[in-house]
């Protein structure tokens, strides 16, 4: 018997609850019930076996927590103990039953939510698959993050050639607690090649009624539902859905294309039972969702079910502010690009740092990381280093689009397999070895070719977009009718969607946003589903909400006018008076603060406004705070005036020899530490004064800051820690910092600091705020 | 469970939290930012709450050992609050990841907005929990309750906060975690314990 034999059957019949029975014959609440395994196999052997009784097809092997986390202080491993559980499991089951290794969340939440990296969530899940060669099935429940979730799909794809099925905790809103929500979990999973989805747990199957319906809307895969008895009881501790009830309850679900069907916590052999009684009298009802393009973030899907905006903003090219930050590792200036685009109306944003000074298969992953923890849009991974691609698709959460192939053989053997591997959607450029043809028909013909070979390696029709090549205008008035020719032909005649760039059709021309706006509109007309734009310029982004309206895509008219009829509801400061960049930085007023200083560049030098204007505010603040006459938030409101002038300072200044770095200093909370707000007001107050900050975030390996230290030959390095847990990885990072490069400075702040405790752990100062950070980096830095 | 919506956040204790001093207000301006925040952080806060109430079955040696739960609650301030109770209520709230995420994305756009936010946010848990004690406090026929007391106060050590969501499996049921270095994730969250009489 196998899992895809079983799928044959009308229903299959998974297990109730294990843990809740085991407590009932005597484990205690919060016990980790798979050490039970070891110390009481008994116990373990009855409750399973009362599942086999009871008709289950596929049950549980007492394996859930068995992780080295959750095991830690325990003394045993997950090799100590998995194999044996999934004998135990065998023993009960004989030939009646299939075993499943149980597999639940790590117990930590992964980044950005908590301190697991997406690496390390892979390794705890490897440590348990390759344990599991005796079981049938591996199945991952009770998942609550996508993300956690990807990384236990991987490690078991690598490390094991058992099917893999997943069911996530949703509540009655229809989301998990990380946010992630049927069409998200589908449209991911789906790609990545497991055998069936859906949810368990958390409420009892009534509850869950509308969640199962999101399943059956959008999974071709089949469904699996294991619910609770519903909630129990905080002062009992009973669940409150008796088995003849719950079997009614989940029986009501059957129109919804349920197919594997059990219980979770609080149901027991008899509700199986029951259940089985039931659900034998019935038919399955097989799911038919319609298929559509779609990718996701973590927590949100986008159908391609209309012209969805690509933003292209985040792309190195013809951008020297870009590349600065590329080049020093400035991750916030990359995510404020990201955080304008999806405010401004983008849906899937566009992810390119490719320059020769770095290493873009190192620096892919990161970026990918940081701007999936402050936008939920889906990302397109734009590359042209296969290595490159693959590093950013392992790392993404969620399931984005790969830009790009091509038609040359080498691409095509290079890229398609990852764009598989990883279950992402692609784009396909209509050029080939003899470069792009200026024919219509030619570019139709790559795009066949690239169909015909990504069908080759079972990718789906819907997860092939075609771009025809936007061409300049300027040079090849021609050309721009053959673009829309081919594209109109690969929509209608490959029935494919179709990518575009946008803004190179006008280059060399005057008025260029009049050009785009105009081609974006014809060729949304030829059947353009995914536009790349500059969403920030309101007349593109608004052309393509006006098409969608005009074209029925927006129903009533929806969207448009949420967009539109809102009048501007923007903070205008009380005061009347003339506005002064003294005015403007004090309260924070980025707009005006902006604006001033671009005024003040046309008479004066970037670094005479620094110095002359800027840094006086700054002083004044700063002394107002010292003498309790304003407090942190307003020090922190000039702070953050002076970074929008800061902005445009350094935006004149790219690209020029100048600088305005009055020395540089590493930033970071130390290792273990999540907190960072007070680091990073740090940080702006510094960077507000002229110093260069790198900083290494949080949960810093003291490793990485004395290597940093060293490598970029820096003075001065400030810790922070907000925890007395985390002070001793301060302590160690300081020791490192103080061996591997002796003449560092180093300075640490942080709620549970005293001068005297920062003395004893080797820091040669100690601040207690942001004010007096500025005053210790000016006197280390005159010196 | 998942708890109704708190329609305003104290601010009073939001503004003592960011330094504002001597019950000093802020400006006509802070305030407006202030309001922005609230509301950004009140439509992205998933209030959750998780509670059990166990028998106590002794108290002895500065320590207070609860039936049918590995929990044990470890030092004297601990062992004096519940001196006079039968029983007790362990409990976990959090606001989900929503928030933190919030607060992220506006430290980088700007970031005394972030500082509002978390600060917000940090009122906003409090009010959480002293919202659950009352509900809890009502479902009990009004029994009286101590004050409530969370790991890490006093001489309840830190390390325990790990058998306080285990107890409660507080991760499947409310998806709150602590990290190996006993920090909340999702940040703003509490767990606490208070006696009943």
């Amino acid at each position: 018997m196998t899992l895809s034999e079983l799928l044959n059957n009308e229903f299959v019949y998974l297990d109730g609850g294990l843990g809740t029975m085991l407590q009932s014959l005597g484990m205690k609440a919060g016990e980790n019930p798979v050490l039970l395994n070891i110390t009481n196999e008994d116990m373990v052997k009855k409750v399973i076996s009362g599942y086999v009784a009871a008709g289950s097809d596929i049950v549980c092997a007492n394996t859930f927590g068995c992780n080295s986390y959750k095991l830690s202080g325990s003394g045993y491993t997950p090799k100590d103990i998995i194999p044996k559980a999934i004998q135990l499991a065998k023993e009960c089951a004989g030939n009646k039953a299939l075993v499943a290794l149980d597999v639940s969340p790590i117990g930590m939440l992964c980044e950005p939510n908590g301190s697991m990296t997406f690496e390390q969530a892979y390794q705890y899940y490897k440590e348990q698959i390759v344990c599991a060669k005796d079981a049938d099935i591996i199945y991952f429940a009770t998942q609550t993050d996508l993300y956690e979730l990807k990384a236990g799909v991987l490690a078991a794809k690598e490390n094991s050639d058992k099917p893999v099925i997943c069911s996530m905790s949703f509540e009655k809103s229809g989301r998990t607690f990380t946010g992630c929500d049927p069409i998200s979990m589908v449209t991911t999973l789906k790609g990545l090649g497991v055998s069936a989805v859906g949810l368990n747990c958390s409420l009892g199957p009534s509850d869950l009624a509308d969640v199962v319906k999101e399943f059956s809307s959008c999974s071709s895969l089949p469904i699996i539902v294991k619910p609770n008895a519903g909630l129990p009881d905080p002062v009992t501790n009973k669940y409150s859905v008796s088995a003849e009830e719950f079997a009614k309850q989940m029986s009501d679900l059957i129109p919804f294309g349920v197919k594997l069907v059990g219980g979770c916590c609080g149901t027991t052999p008899e509700h199986i039972k029951k259940l089985k009684e039931c659900f034998d009298k019935n038919k399955y009802c097989k799911n038919t969702p319609v298929i559509t393009s779609a990718v996701c973030s973590g927590t949100k899907t986008v159908t391609i079910d209309r012209p969805r905006i690509i933003g292209e903003r985040i792309n190195p090219t013809g951008k020297k502010r870009f590349k600065e930050a590329l080049i020093k590792g400035d991750i916030d200036y990359i995510l404020s690009q990201a955080i304008e685009q999806a405010s401004a109306g983008a849906d899937i944003l566009d992810v390119n740092v490719g320059i020769p000074e770095i290493d873009e298969k190192e620096m892919m992953p990161k970026v990918i990381k940081a701007i999936q923890s402050v936008t939920d849009l889906p990302l397109q991974i734009d590359s042209s280093d296969p290595e490159a691609l693959e590093s950013a698709l392992r790392v993404y959460n969620g399931k984005p689009i790969v830009n790009s192939v091509n038609g040359e053989e080498r691409s095509l053997d290079s890229v398609l397999p990852i764009v598989k591997k990883y279950g992402a959607a692609v784009v396909g450029l209509t050029l080939d070895e003899n470069g792009i043809p200026k024919k219509a028909e030619d570019r139709f013909d790559i795009a066949k070719n690239i169909l015909k070979r990504a069908d080759k390696l079972n990718i789906s029709k819907e997860n092939v977009f075609i771009d025809c090549l936007t061409l300049t205008a300027s040079a090849e008035q021609e050309g721009v009718t053959e673009t829309l020719k081919a594209l109109h032909k690969v929509n209608q005649e490959l029935g494919l969607k179709t990518v575009l760039g946008v803004s190179n059709i006008s280059f060399g021309l005057p008025n260029r946003p009049l050009i785009n706006h105009t081609f974006l509109t014809m060729a949304l007309e030829m059947g353009l589903d995914l536009p790349i734009i500059n969403p920030n310029i309101k007349e593109m982004t608004g052309s393509v909400r006006a098409f969608n309206m005009l074209s029925g895509y927006d129903k009533n008219a929806k969207n448009y006018i949420a967009e539109y009829s809102d009048t501007d509801t923007a903070i205008v400061s009380s005061d009347t008076g003339e506005m002064t960049i003294f005015k403007a930085v004090l309260n924070g007023l980025k707009n005006e603060a902006k604006s001033i200083t671009e005024n003040l560049l046309l008479k004066k030098a970037p670094l005479d406004i620094v110095n002359e204007d800027l840094i006086p505010i700054l002083d004044k603040a700063g002394e107002d705070f010292e003498k309790g006459k304003i407090f942190l938030p307003q020090l922190i409101l000039a702070a953050s005036g002076a970074q929008a002038c800061f902005e445009v300072i350094k935006n004149a200044l790219s690209g020029d020899k100048t600088s305005v770095s009055k020395g540089r200093i590493i930033l970071a909370t130390v290792k273990g530490d999540i907190h960072d707000i007070g680091k990073n007001i740090v940080k702006v107050i510094l960077q507000n004064y002229g110093y260069d900050v790198i900083d290494l975030g949080k949960d810093v390996p003291p490793e990485l800051i004395a290597e940093t230290a060293v490598k970029e030959n820096i003075r001065l390095v400030g810790l922070s820690a907000l925890m007395t847990t985390t002070l001793p990885a301060m302590e160690e990072t300081i020791k490192l910092v103080k061996e591997k490069k002796p003449d560092t400075v180093v300075w640490v702040g942080g709620a549970v600091l005293t001068p005297d405790y920062a003395e004893k752990i080797g820091a040669d100062y100690y601040t207690k705020d942001a004010k007096e950070s500025v005053d210790l980096a000016k006197k280390i830095f005159s010196d | 469970m998942e708890l109704n919506r708190i329609e305003s956040i104290n601010k009073r204790e939001a503004f003592r939290y960011m330094g504002f001093k001597n019950n000093k207000s802020p400006d006509k301006h802070f305030l407006a930012l202030t309001d922005e925040c609230e509301k950004m952080v009140l439509d992205s806060a998933r209030p959750k709450l998780i509670y059990k109430i166990f028998d106590i079955t002794s108290r002895c040696d500065d320590k207070v050992t609860l039936k049918d739960t590995k929990l044990v609650l470890v030092g004297k301030n601990i062992t004096e609050l519940l001196k006079e109770s039968e029983r007790c209520c362990v409990f976990a709230a959090t606001l989900g990841v929503t928030v933190d995420a919030l607060i992220r994305r506006l430290e980088i756009s700007d970031i005394t907005l972030g500082f509002i936010a978390d600060n917000l946010a940090s009122a906003l848990i409090e009010q959480v929990c002293d919202n659950a004690q009352d509900t809890i406090k009502k479902s009990l026929d009004n029994a009286l309750i101590t004050p409530r007391f969370s790991c890490g106060y006093g001489d309840l050590p830190l390390s325990l906060q790990v058998d306080f969501l285990s107890a409660l499996d507080a991760q499947n049921k409310i998806g709150l975690t602590v990290t190996d270095t006993m920090i909340m994730a999702p940040r703003k969250s509490v767990t606490a314990v208070f006696g009943i009489r």
